[in-house]
């Protein structure tokens, strides 16, 4: 009754979300019946239906390896350093940006640090290689031209963990540090009048003005990339790392690892029993996050 | 350009003391160390793409190839492909991006609206689709065997037309709008859709303007859905035309075990960046125009403030 | 407001375009058409789907407009679709399709991809009846022997494209570095090592060998062991790249490298590693782009190849990068008769899924392409424009916008032309190599390694195998060291794969008797 009194009352507002509601349901909500492949012995030439349900005999593969463990923590690690660094930078960036008062030069350093976005990981691979190769790369070569001994960056998996997160900072911190950049420009600008007039400096009004009222949205970028700590970006990691077991240590995610396990077996059931492991955890994760963010800011959580 | 108002205030500006000119220059140098970090590697591919076949085999990838050449876009045009892949990303960039926006907005607004009481649910179901993907056969059959859209340009728009991400955003961005105009207007009996579209969108131009450039983005780079869906090479975007160049030099990477070795063309280097330049030249453009709105979202915000 | 105006115009322009292109497109899967216009007895009009991987060839449009007008006058009203795939998304892609039961007509599989899943797991229609019916000229093209071979559990799931026998490997050296360091030519491996060294030395600035990527079968030790005509160690069928479980000879006993390390590839290994060490080996080899791209740059001086004889265009594009530089081929092989065995199983393979609904008329245009005219245009386009006959067997490119992609669809040894620019040693070598007698006949012939029961365990060793063997065959760990760890982790999962195969491949000896 409340439900319909509800609907009924704000129908026009319950219209304009109509279209969107639908589309949650057709492409979000009704695929998610592909999760129960991750318990089928699944055969399309005889029908989801008729294929037989295994219980949890998909999931072995996965969890009686051992190296479950290992690379759910890769996962997490990588896409922790991921969030810090990439959202940090992007903050640092458009509070910077914003700084910049000739109009050309803010443009200008936008469009650029904007740029890497959009080179894909295949061609950033090849970049990759092309600074750290032992023979002639680019790094190598200037370190060997001050005296240095070459590097061998491909057969030593602890420089990774960071190398991966500096060519994450670069392709993404300008994409990111448009957001807030933004969220800065929607600032009236009345309350940095008011703090100049109180003799604020600029420090100051970062401090006390720009940071809290972007927090909001730093929050919700954090927790929604939160809510995908448990997915590997495989474009990136197999782009960059391939097959190159040396650095598998620190390197190897869970979407990595499952592709290679499968990818002669091609066997849609154990591949499913892996993206429901991601889902689960995911939504473990953010609930446990938001309630966190509810304790310290309850405006700005999620739900 | 500017005016005087603002000049007059930058007088007053604490800029002029002492730690105020440091603490501006070190983020000009901080910002410009970050722009050469971004702009080396571009420089790189676009230069290349120039640079003559030779210099890139015997000298790898560099800042100053010595040797030019056009060969590359010559042959990138020479092929029929190319315009064809230009025409359907353009056109499922536009409508895509029109139709997103449309659908977002509307569907933003109302979860961050506060005369609505199921809003938080609303949140809630929309954020779990994101953490809680389907599988992808869940996701394939839907589309390719209910929905029946193997083979349909509009494969390649329909499932994008609401993130989640970007719905968040706006929603942050609605909330930090007055409620006072809101109700205001509603007093003066404008109905739900005139206050949205009349007085909300206007306001919010900064967010709209930008989240309208992320939908872009997310059509013009998209590969997925068209190597999903899209079987005809005349409905091929401009990325997996990218992707077939890139991957199928290094196919070798891929095809593990397989001891072949085909007569198969292997595209260069230089073709492979030139590709990259030509997917990325058109949305780069888009780009300042774009910034002209976050402009004017000031100067709205500051008439209303 | 003149910037809405202009995107309206725009969009609509855009839709009105693209309607008229969705309506003049043919290959929409309408196939219920049907028109009449041409000959009466011509039949509904029927369009066959085809999914390769690679490139679409440039010149493909034209030549399939000329073979649709030949089926036309032949009495066959099909259409061809050729969808191709890029490389790095073939298993998912094709997995996908089939998986869910899209409608798709013939399309590529191959050992290292999914066959033998996708065939026990029954999504490739048996073939059997339907080419006996309407493909005579598809088996009149091959031999018996290779068709048999070629079964799958018994059953035709797929055409086999080619007719190799076993494994090719061989070492391409620079010969101009080889000359101007004043070595004899490479004959043994002690010469090669030497060559290596002498690469090291006198020219520090080139990789002295370079795998052809982190496939642990081309790797240096891989290489060595493969080729071992004394001992004539073989990979199983179950892991078709990893020795851990291997074949000695012609004998269906699978040992198992877990229960005891044979010394002779040991010493392999070892070998390798010390090679790496000493700096012989590429140091990136793990992360290297394709061995062969470092080939034509002239930044190594020798790379393992999978092939006897060296093609032109990769030396034209090397002496365009080092003018001066020549390529030789290190022979591994034996062409011995009866030196090798053979299963005569193929490296690719084209499948009619299931999921078709023109089994009939996919078998009937094979057939009609299995005929010398149609063949040729199909594979190298159309005569004086793409190619032109170089003597009976031999043909010549004209262009390369029709690059040859006939193996991953139709290649039938019968009507096949190698290119002109392949010397008589060469068609001598390739001649031997594709004439199945000239191989002993490996016991194993027929057999096909049905996983079903150990996906499990199959998946677990994939990702332990990945994690340390083909580090430890090219040398880049500590063998002893990476060895301990991998058998501590693959031990038991390997057994238990052991104890399957063998007895898989008891039942099947059992059958043949």
């Amino acid at each position: 009754m409340g439900f319909f009194k509800e609907i009924y009352r704000n129908r026009s507002l319950y219209t304009l979300a109509l279209p969107g509601l639908l589309f949650l349901v057709i492409f979000a909500y009704i695929p998610m019946f592909g999760h129960l492949i991750a318990f089928k012995k699944f055969n399309a030439t005889i029908g989801f239906w008729n294929s037989p349900w295994v219980g949890f005999k998909n999931f072995e593969f996965f969890f009686s390896s051992g190296q479950w463990l290992e690379v759910t923590w890769n996962t997490i690690f990588l896409n922790s350093l991921f969030i810090i660094f990439g959202l940090g930078l992007a903050v640092v960036m458009a509070i910077l940006l914003n700084e910049i008062r000739l109009a050309i030069v803010k443009r200008f350093a936008q469009s650029i640090i904007f740029m890497p976005y959009f080179i894909s990981w295949m061609v950033v691979s090849l970049m990759v290689y092309a600074l750290l190769n032992t023979t002639d790369g680019m790094i190598n070569q200037m370190l060997k031209s001050l005296g240095m001994d070459a590097v061998g960056w491909y057969n030593n998996a602890n420089f990774w963990p960071s190398i991966l997160t500096i060519v994450y900072v670069w392709k993404m911190a300008g994409y990111y540090s448009i957001i807030f950049l933004a969220s800065i420009t929607g600032i009236s600008s009345d309350y940095y009048e008011s703090a100049r007039i109180d003799g604020a400096t600029r420090f100051q009004q970062i401090r006390h003005i720009t940071l809290p009222l972007i927090r909001p949205t730093i929050i919700v970028l954090a927790l929604l990339a939160v809510g995908r700590i448990f997915y590997g970006d495989f474009a990136m990691i197999y782009g960059i790392i391939g097959d190159n077991a040396a650095l598998f240590s620190t390197t190897d995610v869970i979407d990595t690892f499952s592709y290679r396990a499968l990818r002669q077996l091609g066997d849609f059931g154990m591949s499913s029993s892996v993206a429901l492991y991601q889902s689960i955890m995911g939504v473990v994760a953010i609930i446990l996050f938001n309630w966190i963010i509810r304790k310290v800011d309850k405006d700005s959580a999620l739900f | 350009m500017e005016q005087p108002a603002l000049r007059k205030r930058r007088n007053l500006d604490v800029e002029y003391t002492w730690t105020g000119r440091l603490f501006t220059w070190s983020g000009y140098i901080l910002v410009a160390l970050f722009t050469i970090f971004c702009l080396v590697p571009f420089w790189m591919v676009l230069i290349n793409s120039f640079a003559a076949e030779k210099e890139i085999m015997t000298n790898g990838f560099q800042l100053f190839p010595a040797d030019f050449s056009l060969d590359a876009y010559k042959m990138l045009f020479k092929s029929n492909q190319i315009y064809s892949s230009y025409f359907v990303t353009i056109f499922v960039t536009i409508v895509g991006t029109v139709l997103a926006m449309l659908v977002t907005s509307m569907y933003a607004y109302v979860l961050a609206h506060r005369k609505v009481k199921y809003r938080n649910f609303l949140s809630f179901m929309t954020y779990l689709t994101m953490i809680f993907g389907a599988g992808l056969v869940g996701f394939y059959i839907t589309i390719a065997i209910y929905l029946d859209l193997k083979d349909s340009i509009w494969a390649l728009i329909l499932p994008y037309l609401l993130n989640p991400f970007f719905a968040f955003i706006l929603v942050a961005f609605y909330r930090s709008v007055p409620y006072e105009l809101n109700e205001a207007a509603t007093v003066d009996g404008a109905s739900e859709y005139k206050i949205f579209f009349k007085i909300v969108w206007p306001i919010s131009l900064p967010a709209i303007s930008t989240v309208s450039l992320f939908y872009a983005l997310t059509f013009w780079n998209d590969f997925w859905l068209s190597l999903l869906f899209i079987d005809n090479h005349k409905l091929h975007p401009l990325q997996i035309m990218l992707r077939q160049l890139i991957s199928n030099a290094n196919m070798k990477q891929y095809v593990a075990g397989a001891a072949m070795d085909y007569a198969q063309a292997i595209p260069t280097y230089g073709l492979q960046m030139a590709t990259v330049c030509l997917t990325i030249g058109p949305i780069i453009l888009l780009y300042p125009f774009v910034q002209k709105f976050f402009v004017k979202g000031i100067t709205i915000g500051a008439v209303k403030g | 407001m003149k910037l809405r105006k202009w995107l309206v115009v725009m969009l609509s322009v855009m839709l009105v375009v693209l309607a008229a292109c969705s309506n003049s497109n043919p290959s929409g899967g309408n196939e219920g058409g049907g028109d009449k216009e041409g000959g009466a007895d011509l039949g509904k009009e029927v369009t066959l789907k085809i999914m390769l991987p690679g490139d679409r060839p440039q010149d493909l449009d034209k030549i399939v407009a000329a073979a649709e007008q030949k089926m036309k006058e032949d009495g066959l009203n099909y259409k061809l679709n050729f969808v191709f795939v890029p490389w790095a998304d073939l298993a998912s892609k094709t997995q996908v399709t089939l998986t869910s039961g899209e409608e798709i007509d013939m399309i590529y599989d191959a050992p290292w991809l999914h066959i033998n899943q996708m065939t026990s797991e029954g999504y490739y229609t048996d073939l059997t009846d339907l080419i006996k019916e309407h493909g005579q000229n598809i088996l009149n093209a091959g031999s018996e022997l290779i068709f048999e071979a070629n079964k799958f559990n018994g059953k035709m799931t797929a055409i086999p494209l080619g007719s190799k026998n076993g494994h090719a490997n061989s070492i391409i050296i620079r010969k101009d570095i080889r000359e101007e360091l004043g070595l004899e030519e490479v004959k043994t491996h002690e010469q090669f090592i030497e060559f290596l060294r002498a690469v090291k030395e006198k020219k520090p600035e080139i990789i002295p060998y370079s795998a052809w990527g982190v496939s642990p079968d081309l790797s240096y030790a891989g290489i060595r062991i493969e080729n071992d005509y004394e001992a004539g160690f073989r990979v199983t069928p179950a892991f078709n790249r990893n020795f851990t479980l291997y074949l000695k000879g012609n004998d269906p006993t699978v040992y198992n490298l877990f229960d005891e390390m044979d010394p002779t590839i040991w010493s392999y290994i070892e070998l390798t590693r010390s090679m790496y060490q000493e700096g012989l080996i590429n140091p990136d080899i793990m992360s290297s782009p394709d061995s062969k791209v470092m080939l034509k740059s002239g930044e190594i001086a020798s790379m393992t190849y999978t092939d006897f004889s060296m093609q032109q265009n990769t030396l034209r594009e090397l002496q365009a990068n080092v003018p001066g530089a020549d390529l030789e081929i290190f022979e591994l092989y034996k062409f011995e008769k009866n030196a090798n065995t053979s299963d005569y199983k193929q490296n690719d393979y084209l499948a009619i899924p299931k999921a078709s609904k023109n089994p009939v008329d996919a078998i009937k245009f094979l057939n009609w392409a299995h005929e010398q005219d149609n063949y040729n245009l199909i594979s190298f386009g159309i005569e004086g424009e793409h190619w032109e006959a170089v003597g009976d067997t031999q043909y010549k490119p004209l262009k390369d916008s029709y690059p040859w992609f006939g193996w991953s669809f139709l290649w039938a040894p019968k009507y096949h032309k190698f290119s002109a620019e392949f010397s008589p040693e060469d068609l001598a070598k390739n001649e031997f190599y594709y004439t199945a007698e000239n191989f002993e006949k490996d016991v194993l012939t027929g057999f096909t390694f049905d996983t079903s029961p150990i996906a499990n365990e199959i998946a677990q060793f994939n990702s332990i195998d990945a994690k340390y063997y083909p580090l430890i065959m090219n040398g880049v760990v500590d063998p002893a060291e990476a060895w301990d760890k991998y058998k501590k982790e693959g031990e038991a999962v390997v057994k238990k794969i052991q104890n399957e195969l063998q007895g898989q491949i008891q039942t099947f000896l059992d059958g043949q008797k």
